[in-house]
């Protein structure tokens, strides 16, 4: 069975609860800055994965255009026929070196199998207040 | 490129937008545990993101038990934009289960099944009783 992936949020915080729930906190989709480079403090990229029986090897990135910013690999072992299964990647002080968009990629046996795209918004820089001597 | 019109449907305790426009959503759940039946479940949000193409659009959401409607929403929404972004918040207390059959989320647009989910119910034992000394 192919492994295809039914949603990736992006969030803030994301946490699984001991009765197995799922908290997202802050999802958002898309990214702000006020100048490049700058640097996200911390987020959370949530893959649910829908998978056959057998061994996957998954890797994540996150990369703008072709530079990997950030990069994760993990192995699932599904012994049913098949799977739902959330993965949940912290990313700490992302380097963002430019304007153009983020994007997640997931491979699976060194294969894409799927992606995601944040784009980055420049945000004006706010006013100066004017000081006495001005 | 054909766009699905619902790119998901949660289940959750509660589901909120904070002030600078993001989602929270707590308690993601995608199955019901339950010691008996009927049963009545307090508190449920169901989240989903539905893309609309420019128009009047008329929205249904069914939470059903084989052919019986728990609980209907329907609302409508006028898109001015060529594509937009809808999130939507279907907050629904008290609702009856009435048997172990799975809960059924049905949303339709316009009348056409978009999306059909399944949220089973799961009998769970009740709790040993402590034992007396």
């Amino acid at each position: 069975m192919k492994t295809t992936i039914p949603f990736v949020h992006f969030c803030d915080h994301a946490s699984m609860s001991t009765d197995g729930k799922l908290n997202l906190n802050g999802i958002f989709e898309s990214l702000f800055a006020m100048e490049v480079p700058t640097k996200h403090p911390q987020m959370y990229v949530l893959t649910r994965l829908h998978l056959g029986k057998g061994e996957h090897t998954f890797m994540l990135t996150l990369q703008q255009e072709d530079k990997v910013l950030a990069k994760t690999s993990f192995e699932i072992a599904v012994t049913q026929k098949t799977q739902e299964q959330n993965h949940l990647w912290g990313v700490f002080d992302l380097e963002l070196q430019s304007y153009d968009p983020l994007t997640l990629k997931v491979y699976e046996n060194g294969d894409e199998i799927d992606s995601a795209t944040l784009p980055i918004y420049r945000l004006p820089k706010p006013f100066k207040k004017p000081t006495k001597e001005n | 490129m054909q766009i699905q019109p619902i790119e998901y449907a949660l289940f959750c305790d509660y589901a909120n937008v904070s002030m600078d426009g993001k989602l929270n959503m707590s308690g993601i759940f995608d199955r019901i545990m339950t010691e008996q039946v009927p049963a009545v479940h307090p508190q449920m949000f169901v989240v989903s993101k539905l893309f609309l193409p420019k128009g009047k659009h008329s929205i249904t959401f069914t939470l059903m038990q084989q052919d019986k409607v728990l609980a209907k929403a329907q609302f409508d929404k006028e898109i001015e934009t060529e594509l937009a972004v809808h999130n939507h918040f279907w907050g629904i207390q008290g609702l009856k289960i009435e048997s172990m059959e799975p809960i059924e989320l049905q949303v339709l647009i316009e009348g056409k099944q978009v999306l059909v989910k399944r949220l089973p119910i799961v009998k769970v034992e009740k709790r040993g009783e402590p034992k007396k000394d």
